[in-house]
């Protein structure tokens, strides 16, 4: 363990002035209508379709999956999924991806989400993963063109229940 | 005497063409980015905060590090410290042989790149696929990166086709399956560059390698010291498809990637992707906490060079970067002469500093890529004073003798003029004189100013003359 005790030697050595951690208080964006501003993100900005209610009926892990979200933000359309599974390449690996959030789960921002998350004894502790995902899929390498489904989901109905 | 960043501009000028659609492309991303910070009203607060939680964490990075060490520990995560570039792929590669991994895929790291691991690891008979797309595709056509977050915008998609046909064996299938599942005929012409179809063809070449690697490797975009998490943001997915298939998951860190805690995070995630590409967000921001059941879970965390430079009054600052990119969408010299002009792997204002405080003798010749017009600090989501810098870097050239000999002729005697008023006046009395130079004498290699510029016309009189006259007639 040579090198973290010199790593840390050095460090202590050579810090100049210490600063003091600032109090995050951010006067962030809010919205009155967040459900709204939600769907209508998800439409816009994480180019995903937008169901108000519940999936007809589960499919099974394939083609289509779907999954339930816990935290949904208005300002980016991401969606808070923790692993609750074993395996979670599923997430990734299905053409389409079905998510469900409640819209009492939505919040305007990342500071409430993260708020939210930091709160919940209950993520990281059967599965150490979470991810915010805000629809499909996206890449703009090939000379700067948009497209869907780079890697894992091609397309994203966010179900609103 | 000129840099080798000028030297290989120039050469990048003779394509007009190609400059310009570069200049456009990355302005277009510039424009993008100041319309998310239009759009939200606490854009100066969030950059402000941003600035001093990044000032705080750097300077109790001693005490971050350990914490960030005991938490990832109690996770379950193997943590392991390198001390410089050598010593981080030998780390690498033991976790890999321990395993016998053959096979490796890789989500975009840019500590990767500054250690060379790939070719590190290729030499020692490991096969290393990148999955970003753009990196990708670098890959197959043995380029390297020209920007940190759009890396292959330089390529042309006729370019990229030809690649994939020459190096993807199932290239007609994989395209034909993309026709089909469009539920559009099949174009005659077999020399279609459609980026949604060339997009397809990788995806499906690059599934078969998730499928069939051994290892999992990715950077990571921010350390959570209270949780001990793993923070990586991308579009396409590919680090999630890279850690989720296969056990083992390896992640490399800058030891300055530390953030205090959630509270922070929500800070940086809200900042990365408006200013570094001009979304919202990215489509994936992951938390890894820990291994999959069954799995295991490496960090190794890196110094090279950041823990000697900390202490740098001048430059400690580059250490807040958190690589978004925007000071290279902003910069005109960038945008016009593109990354290859530049000689550390990482272009634009940030590379330039870093690029000095990982080998200042190797890369001082960037330190001119820059013309001071301080667009850079103004985008900066963590207020690095980039163009400042610069400007220290270049004070400081003369203490490691890579000073210009020519630009320090000139400044000393231009000290001299501006410091004895007297002789300013008398010099530029005789201005005028300089009319007369015969053009070929001020446009010859001996003057590179002169390139693309006319000699200005010194009027007859002067500003002081006439000032003076007015003054008299009075
Ligand atoms: S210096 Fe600032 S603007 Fe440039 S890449 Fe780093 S964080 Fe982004």
């Amino acid at each position: 363990m040579a090198a973290k005790e010199n790593i840390l030697e050095r460090l202590r050595a050579n810090i100049g002035e210490r600063f003091e951690m600032p109090n995050i208080a951010i006067n962030a964006i809010h919205y009155d209508n967040v459900v709204e501003k939600f769907a209508e993100t998800c439409r816009t900005v994480s180019g995903a379709d937008v169901v108000m209610g519940t999936p007809a009926e589960e499919d099974e892990r394939g083609e289509t999956s779907t999954v339930h979200g816990d935290i949904g933000v208005a300002e980016n359309g991401c969606i808070w999924i923790p692993q609750r599974e074993a395996d979670r390449s599923f997430l990734f690996r299905s053409e389409h991806l079905n998510i469900i959030v409640k819209a009492s789960d939505i919040v305007s921002n990342m500071h409430e989400a993260y708020a939210r998350i930091s709160e919940s004894e209950e993520y990281f502790k059967d599965y150490k993963y979470g991810t915010f995902i805000s629809g499909p899929s996206k890449t703009a390498d090939i000379e700067g063109a948009l497209v869907y489904g780079a890697q894992a989901a091609r397309s994203v109905t966010v179900f609103i229940e | 005497m000129s840099t080798l960043h000028s030297k290989r501009a120039a050469e990048y000028q003779k394509n007009p063409d190609t400059v310009t659609h570069h200049d456009q492309t990355f302005y277009n991303v510039r424009a993008k980015r100041d319309r998310m910070a239009q759009a939200l009203p606490e854009w100066e607060e969030l950059r402000d905060m941003a600035d001093r939680i990044k000032r705080h964490t750097i300077s109790h990075l001693d005490t971050y590090l350990e914490k960030f060490e005991a938490a990832a520990t109690t996770n379950g995560v193997h943590v392991h410290w390198a001390e410089d570039a050598d010593e981080y792929n030998d780390i690498v590669y033991s976790i890999l042989q321990q395993h016998g991994v053959k096979k490796v895929v890789k989500s975009k790291s840019m500590l990767t790149e500054e250690c060379h691991l790939n070719r590190s690891l290729e030499e020692k008979g490991i096969e290393v696929i990148e999955t970003d797309l753009g990196e990708r595709i670098l890959q197959m056509m043995k380029l390297a990166p020209s920007h940190i977050v759009m890396p292959a915008l330089h390529v042309h998609k006729e370019d990229i086709r030809d690649c994939f046909k020459a190096q993807i064996a199932e290239y007609d299938e994989f395209r034909r399956c993309f026709y089909e599942t469009q539920n559009k005929p099949i174009p005659e012409d077999e020399n279609d560059a459609d980026p949604t179809m060339l997009t397809f063809v990788a995806r499906l070449h690059l599934r078969n390698q998730f499928m069939t690697a051994d290892a999992g490797m990715t950077g990571c975009n921010f350390g959570i010291a209270e949780t001990g998490d793993v923070v990586v943001c991308t579009n396409e997915g590919n680090a999630d498809m890279s850690t989720s298939i296969p056990k083992l998951h390896i992640v490399s860190m800058g030891i300055e990637k530390l953030i205090p805690d959630y509270k922070a995070m929500g800070v940086f995630q809200r900042l990365l992707a408006r200013c570094g590409t001009g979304q919202e967000t990215t489509v994936y921001t992951s938390h890894f906490r820990g291994p999959k059941p069954g799995g295991e879970m490496h960090i190794v965390l890196v110094d090279n060079w950041r823990s000697r430079n900390i202490g740098n009054r001048e430059h400690w600052q580059t250490l807040k970067c958190m690589r978004c990119g925007a000071c290279m969408n902003t910069c005109p010299v960038y945008r016009r002469s593109a990354g290859y002009s530049y000689s550390y792997f990482i272009p634009g204002p940030i590379g330039i500093n870093l690029g000095m405080l990982n080998d200042r003798l190797a890369h001082s010749g960037n330190v001119s890529a820059c013309s001071l017009c301080m667009s850079c600090d103004n985008v900066c989501p963590v207020k690095v004073d980039l163009s400042h810098q610069i400007y220290l870097w270049r004070q400081q050239l003369d203490d490691f003798n890579c000073a210009n000999p020519m630009k320090k002729a000139m400044s000393n005697g231009m000290a001299t003029l501006f410091n004895h008023p007297q002789l300013y006046v008398n010099t530029l009395r005789l201005a005028p004189l300089a009319n007369h130079v015969p053009h070929s004498l001020m446009h010859n290699c001996l003057n590179p100013w002169a390139n693309g510029h006319e000699m200005m016309k010194f009027p007859k009189k002067s500003f002081h003359t006439l000032w003076k006259t007015i003054k008299e007639e009075k």
